[in-house]
């Protein structure tokens, strides 16, 4: 793997150093509901963040708004490469956020959602590539077949494959073990590893086993009607 | 404020109704015109300030130009039922039909339709922000059709309206002195009440909006 | 912008693909249109209809055609949960060009079954083919182009369909009114009768201003 990179939305780096993942006194309300309220935290290179709290503490809010998919009311987030911030384009194409929320395309296949994917995102994806993430999903003879048949166990790997498709130096996952056997959690532990070398991981959980794969933890205080 | 604009309305109302010569040669019942004209008038300058606030609130997200637009439309609506209403008894009496498809009745009539939808959009996206950002959105792009139908679609087609009258309430033409300053009088003291009525319905939006938790 | 082309292909090579397996769009609209058209051609059988007639009510059935199908390019999105991935598979740019490019294809295949089977079940002839033509894709584009952004919109409302087709009425009803002038000469000879050349014109300036202003409202409406 190259050492070298860029910041080209078109082809996201696999390694960027220096690496940082920012919320700053961010918030989020819903009308009048505050969801999440004036909230600071940093996630380092290398390093894997768990997000801990109660159904409702706003968890998925949170990773939405690390992920840039959700504007903040108050507060900011952002992601810095060597001290310098980087523009919302380029913090588009580098992170990626695996939810249940999340649905693939029912009607194209497995293939075609990756393919998809990557090729919307930039830089056609090869055919080995896609492959590849067949295969580490443990998905490789299902490829071909409509997403639509799959259990869902299965369609949460189509998520993770989905979200580190695109490689992504920010990954960020929601509730990653949901519906998975024993071999799912496994390959859950595989791609939170594998991140390490490629950027910062946030992973929200009420999971003890899947919050086991972070370095540290942040708990979200209480639901919302506080 | 209240009583200077309550004072100012009764006295448009008297020039208008008793003291002004009969317009148009339609009688008394031509004495609508200073109605009818501001009515109109106001129902696109609501509109106007309706897409402003919408904008403003893209640009800077604060809810409060929300309520601030979500107001103005609602006055809006208001005036253009009031408008299209004095309207068609204008319509009666002049040309013996209530309603005759002609450009300008066709105008207000799409304001009216545009209003509709905003509120139809409006009342059914529940999250507050997604419904500002959208309705603010649809504001703004309804835009086009309003100008479109007020300024273009006129001189497309021939007009049974007296011509030209100018939404802005102007009109072409010689008309007394007289006539013209009770109109304009007229037209000051409508917006007048549109302001004064918008913000009392800011502060009732407001409260709304700090009600939806409650729910 | 290069991204942004490759994007808004993609997208649109994923809808076109989504919509040839399931055909679940395309049914709804043909059927539509071939109920209407052959329910004009009953009622009105026979009927002698003059060129602004038959214009009027060749768009009619158009406009409710499209008002019935063209929700669905992000409707369909909402519905099946994959808003979020197409948020983060392209940007909002290239999402609005490839669903426009999208709901176009959507228009020309109504278009396609409306006119020739309206000239056919209803025995109006088309004199001018190639001005028809014209003002037929002056109207596919602005049908779409306008409805485009609304059917993002209407994609984060309840009661999807019926919001659709009423915020979807007076933004659309200038370009049918002038579609309408416009056509006038294709079914009929009457020389100098309106301005269907000025109404033409008139057409693509207001599909060129709302697609543009569509441009850049869109994100405000399509991102969180």
């Amino acid at each position: 793997m190259t050492a070298e990179f860029t910041l080209s939305p078109e082809r996201p780096a696999e390694f960027i150093p220096e690496l940082r993942l920012v919320a700053d006194g961010v918030s989020r309300s819903f009308g009048p509901r505050k969801v999440i309220r004036s909230l600071s935290l940093e996630v380092a290179s290398g390093e894997v963040l768990a997000v801990r709290g109660a159904n409702g503490s706003g968890k998925s809010t949170l990773l939405r708004l690390l992920a840039g998919l959700l504007r903040p009311t108050g507060g900011e987030t952002w992601v810095e490469v060597r001290g310098r911030r980087v523009s919302r384009e380029q913090r588009w194409a580098m992170a990626a956020l695996a939810a249940p929320a999340i649905q693939p395309y029912l009607h194209l296949t497995l293939a075609e959602n990756l393919r998809f994917l990557g090729a919307a995102r930039g830089g056609a994806p090869d055919a080995g590539s896609v492959a590849d993430l067949c295969r580490l999903v443990g998905l490789s003879d299902r490829r071909d077949e409509p997403v639509a048949s799959f259990s869902s166990g299965m369609l949460q790997r189509v998520r993770l494959a989905l979200a580190v498709a695109a490689r992504p130096p920010v990954l960020l996952l929601d509730e990653p073990s949901q519906c998975l056997d024993g071999e799912g959690r496994a390959l859950v532990a595989k791609i939170v590893e594998a991140q390490r070398s490629a950027g910062v991981c946030v992973i929200a959980t009420n999971d003890d086993s899947d919050a086991a794969f972070a370095d540290r933890s942040f708990v979200l205080e209480g639901s919302a009607d506080a | 404020m209240r009583i200077v604009l309550g004072i100012w309305m009764v006295v448009v109302v008297i020039l208008a109704l008793l003291v002004s010569p009969p317009l148009l040669g339609l009688g008394d019942a031509g004495r609508i015109f200073y109605f009818h004209v501001p009515c109109a008038w106001v129902s696109f300058f609501a509109y106007a300030v309706a897409a402003y606030c919408g904008a403003r609130y893209l640009l800077s997200r604060r809810a409060d130009w929300d309520c601030k637009s979500a107001a103005a439309s609602q006055i809006g609506l208001l005036f253009t039922v009031l408008a299209t209403a004095s309207g068609a008894v204008w319509a009666e009496a002049a040309w013996g039909q209530w309603w005759n498809w002609d450009p300008r009745e066709t105008a207000v009539f799409i304001v009216l339709l545009v209003y509709g939808a905003y509120f139809a959009l409006r009342m059914s996206i529940e999250q507050p922000e997604q419904r500002a950002a959208i309705s603010a959105a649809y504001a703004l792009i309804a835009i086009v059709p309003a100008i479109f139908l007020i300024y273009v679609a006129p001189r497309l087609v021939e007009s049974l309206h007296p011509s030209p009258v100018l939404p802005g309430g102007e009109e072409k033409g010689s008309i007394e002195p007289f006539i013209r300053n009770v109109l304009f009088a007229s037209l000051a003291g409508f917006t007048g009440l549109f302001v004064w009525m918008w913000r009392i319905q800011t502060r009732i939006e407001r409260i709304a909006l700090g009600k939806d938790a409650q729910l | 912008m290069k991204g942004t082309l490759r994007g808004a292909w993609i997208v649109f090579l994923k809808d076109a693909r989504s919509e040839f397996r399931t055909r679940y769009a395309l049914s709804a609209i043909l059927l539509f249109a071939v109920a209407s058209v052959a329910l004009a051609g009953f009622v009105l059988r026979g009927a002698m209809l003059d060129e602004r007639q038959a214009a009027a009510v060749v768009w009619l059935i158009v406009f409710f055609a499209a008002a019935t199908g063209l929700a669905r390019p992000f409707v369909q999105e909402a519905e099946s949960g994959t808003e979020l991935l197409l948020r983060q598979a392209a940007r909002p740019e290239a999402v609005w060009l490839g669903k426009f490019a999208f709901s176009l294809g959507l228009m020309a295949a109504i278009e396609l079954i409306v006119f020739p089977l309206f000239g056919a079940f209803l025995g109006v002839d088309v004199r001018r083919p190639g001005w028809l033509a014209a003002v037929a894709a002056a109207g596919a584009v602005s049908l779409s182009g306008a409805t485009t952004i609304l059917a993002a919109m209407v994609a984060k409302a309840r009661a999807r369909s019926s919001v659709f087709a009423v915020a979807a009425l007076p933004v659309l009803l200038p370009p049918l009114v002038l579609l309408v002038e416009a056509s006038g000469p294709a079914f009929g000879v009457s020389v100098g009768a309106g301005q269907p050349r000025e109404a033409l014109l008139a057409v693509m300036s207001y599909s060129g201003i709302l697609i543009v202003l569509s441009w850049f409202l869109f994100p405000a409406v399509w991102e969180e």
